[in-house]
């Protein structure tokens, strides 16, 4: 009896690893092709349908979030999660219109621009009101700009402000140091919504988290759920839904079950594998648009090896991007071979592409001086995609005789050793999410500051480690153009004078998928992930 | 009795002291700078300099822990660096979460787990035996989030009777409660069984079933509260652990529980958070062994004996 059992069970066993293995091959045949639902943008936002006034929508939206809201000071984060419930608390002087990446009015009604490009003369309207009652002034903007100078998120943007004047509450004027295209573009960011002064005086903690927005906080429980309510005396009219949560699933497939059962509205983020699931339920509807989050490889230029151009465009030949989408993305994924992303002015479609050519990779280390065998670089990853990725490129290098090594690491280690001022790496899988103003991601991402004692620093997410001026030289030179057919010549220079030098090496976008109930009107699904669901609405 | 339930909990002095030392010096040792965790890109050196003064990060190892024990004494476990709250306030928001999960597991694992035990035991080497132990070995082998999930799609996509996931009412416990129990009830099914057939083979049953007991009472009176010592020490082990939170239970149910709070610090690098979160575990932990110690009083006057002397 006891045999027979024994023998039971590891039939059992047996079976179960046979039939609960799933092959790549069947994924693949199984993935169907998914368009987008909404109306797509130009930008590449897709918008669900509008709020109809004769509907009746749900009191509650909730929304089921991958990432957690850390903080809700404005400046004090630029992270995705964050940013969501910035837009709904706040507002910011200008907007970036969805449809087609122009710069509309926020809270600004209007303003003129000086001849010379360096005096902003902003016009509030009179009856804006922050979310306790009280009431806005052009002070309230004063305050917010200069309060960003001293954070570590938000001084960047305001770097070219010389002067702020309250002319009057509803007036401000705002002088520049130099003419800056991108300085409206600039203040449309999360980071800029104004925050009132009287509130962040008699409470430097929880003051920034009030705003004139359509919803104020109601309640927070890091790590469980953040919810908003509506502001019923906004001065355009009042959201149509009253309630919006933010509740934290971290487990991608709880998140998708949460979604089938009711328990939420929307789904941000599923499992790509889950897709087909909610393509396939009646009562939901798949939401996907690209996104651009880019994943890419930074070189650290000053290490040995890679401070040698040759090198660096060994590798970037040695990338074999199709396979990474294939691999590491389930296919879901584009190749980017630009150094900002898609939509930002001055995209240069005809830019020089290191296509996957491991003879080409070959020429260029011998180009080099380099021997194949000679040269070992360790690359940092932190996510199992981006391990898959690095694997991948070990295996194209191996075959060129550049050797790779794989540090796994935590998010946090790798942030850390990639901010520390030693800047002790050689190579990372990393990405950005830049779709502001050009100037700013390639400034940010490749640009130095002059110091004191005439040499060049490395601004905040130059990971490459480039201090050229020419660079720096030609970037001012755009930056300050007002005819925008020269201007987009300047920046078709700068991506062309980038992939001379090969800092990086752009790899992929990949998708924003959101599941939703169908019916969810109001909602702008933006391509950066910092949704806009100030007018989101269920109906009942 | 009161003289060691106080020698006890004198004891937890030195016992946090050494923790905190602990968790300082791991923290200190990983990798990532919890400055860059909170700083944005273009923080300056000046301001990197003024937040580490600020979040207590500036002086050796030593003076940092000092500098903390002094506050620790005071009640003060810190504030968050992530999310700027009192780390006690947020550690007493999650804990009443844990304390419903916790209890609740071992209430499914007890259920399952002493009748189960008992079967075993009284039919050792027969059908009901072998049936008892393959339950207790795949409740031990399988994954808890992997039966969490088919929980979920079970009883809260297909049937729709229960949640998928949150704590909002006495529903959304139930599965996470008995996923996480399923998994402690697979043990202590194994150490019942064990202690109970030492007892079983004890010559005082067999001289009560000479005067006539009754097999029930037998078991249950008799030979069950003999066994009961392994079964309460396994238990306590369990529940301190469960205590401590269950992390992939509460991921996967998105169950805001303390075990969850601790993981999401460690990898912000949020020190004070997963220094007071563990300091609070530990006392949790100190007090369960110690009602486990004084339930060992009542169950066996032997020992009680013991604690006075």
């Amino acid at each position: 009896m006891k045999k027979i059992t024994v023998s039971l069970l590891i039939f059992v066993v047996f079976a179960g690893f046979v039939f609960a293995g799933g092959s790549k091959e069947n994924a693949k045949v199984q993935k169907v092709t998914l368009e987008s639902s909404g109306e797509a943008t130009g930008t590449g936002a897709v918008k669900s349908e509008e709020v109809k006034a004769n509907v009746k929508y749900k009191d509650t939206v909730t929304i089921g979030v991958s990432n957690d809201i850390t903080t809700l000071d404005p400046q004090g984060s630029n992270t995705d999660a964050n940013m969501m419930a910035f837009y709904l608390t706040h507002e910011r002087l200008v907007n970036k219109d969805p449809n087609n990446g122009a710069i509309v009015p926020g809270l600004a009604e209007s303003w003129t621009v000086s001849e010379d490009g360096r005096t902003y003369t902003f016009t509030f309207p009179s009856n804006v009101t922050f979310t306790n009652g009280s009431k806005f002034t052009a002070n309230d903007v004063k305050y917010t700009y200069d309060k960003a100078k001293s954070s570590s998120f938000a001084s960047q943007k305001v770097a070219d402000i010389k002067s702020i004047e309250v002319i009057d509450d509803t007036h401000l004027r705002i002088e520049l140091k130099k003419a800056n295209q991108e300085f409206l573009l600039l203040m449309a960011h999360g980071g800029m919504s104004i925050m009132s002064k009287a509130a962040c005086e008699a409470d430097p903690v929880k003051g920034p988290y009030m705003g004139t927005g359509m919803f104020a906080l109601e309640s927070w429980v890091p790590g469980n759920y953040c919810s908003f309510v509506r502001y019923d005396g906004y001065r355009k009219g009042p959201a149509p839904t009253r309630k919006i949560v933010f509740k934290l699933f971290k487990e991608a497939s709880t998140r998708l079950i949460a979604l089938q059962t009711g328990e939420i509205d929307v789904c941000i983020d599923p499992s790509t594998s889950d897709l087909v699931r909610i393509k396939e339920d009646q009562k939901l509807q798949l939401i996907k648009t690209p996104n651009v989050v880019m994943l890419y490889m930074p070189m650290q230029m000053e290490k040995k090896g890679l401070d040698n151009v040759h090198v660096r465009k060994a590798l970037a030949y040695a990338m074999d991007k199709e396979s990474i989408i294939y691999a590491a993305y389930d296919g879901e994924a584009t190749v980017q071979n630009n150094y900002i992303n898609r939509g930002q002015f001055g995209l240069n479609p005809n830019i020089h592409v290191y296509t996957y050519d491991l003879a080409k990779a070959k020429e260029e280390l011998a180009l080099s001086g380099y021997k194949p065998g000679d040269l070992t670089f360790h690359i940092m990853v932190d996510k199992e995609f981006k391990r898959t990725a690095a694997l991948i490129f070990q295996n194209s290098c191996s075959q060129i005789g550049i050797n790779i090594v794989i540090e796994e690491m935590e998010t946090a280690a790798l942030k850390g050793k990639l901010n520390d001022a030693s800047l002790n790496y050689e190579l990372a899988l990393y990405q950005f999410t830049d779709d502001l103003g050009t100037d700013y991601t390639l400034r940010n991402q490749h640009g130095s500051t002059a110091q004191a004692d005439g040499s060049l620093k490395k601004n905040g997410s130059n990971r490459c480690n480039m201090k050229d001026p020419k660079f720096n030289t030609m970037l001012d030179a755009a930056l300050v153009e007002t005819d925008n057919a020269k201007r987009q010549a300047d920046y078709y220079a700068i991506e062309d004078y980038l992939d001379g030098i090969c800092p990086i090496v752009p790899i992929c976008t990949s998708y924003i998928n959101i599941g939703i109930k169908k019916g969810l009107a109001g909602a702008v699904w933006m391509p950066d992930a910092k949704h806009d669901y100030r007018l989101i609405a269920l109906p009942e | 009795m009161y003289k060691y339930i106080i020698k006890r909990l004198l004891m937890l002095i030195p016992v946090l002291l050494g923790v905190a030392f602990v968790i300082f010096a791991i923290m200190n040792v990983a990798e990532g700078d919890p400055v860059y965790q909170v700083a944005g890109p273009d923080a300056t050196q000046e301001q990197l300099e003024a937040l580490r003064v600020e979040m207590g990060l500036n002086g050796s190892l030593l003076q940092r822990y000092f500098r903390y024990i002094g506050k620790l004494l005071q009640g003060d476990l810190g504030v968050s660096y992530i999310s700027k709250m009192d780390v006690m306030k947020l550690y007493l928001q999650r804990l009443p979460n844990t304390l419903r999960l916790a209890s609740l597991a071992m209430l499914v694992a007890v259920v399952i787990s002493v009748p189960l035990g008992i079967v075993a035991a009284v039919n050792q080497n027969t059908w009901k035996d072998t049936l008892a132990m393959i339950l207790a070995l795949i409740g031990l082998s399988m994954p808890n989030f992997w039966l969490g999930l088919l929980l979920m799609l079970l009883f809260a996509l297909k049937l729709g009777w229960f949640p998928s996931g949150g704590a909002e009412g006495f529903a959304s416990v139930i599965l996470p409660a008995v996923t996480v129990g399923v998994g402690l009830a697979a043990l202590l099914t194994r150490t019942t069984r064990s202690s109970m057939l030492d007892v079983l083979r004890q010559d005082y049953l067999r001289t009560a079933r000479a005067k006539g007991v009754s097999e029930r009472k037998v078991i249950y009176h008799h030979a069950l509260r003999n066994a009961l010592i392994p079964i309460i020490t396994i238990f306590g082990v369990q529940f301190s652990n469960v205590l401590g939170g269950s992390v992939l239970a509460e991921t996967v149910f998105a169950w805001p529980g303390v075990g969850r709070l601790v993981v999401d610090a460690i990898d912000q690098r949020d020190i004070p958070t997963v220094t007071g979160a563990l300091i609070m575990t530990t006392m949790l932990v100190t007090i369960v062994n110690l009602v486990v110690d004084i339930v060992y009083a009542y169950v066996d006057p032997r020992i009680k004996a013991q604690y006075t002397k």
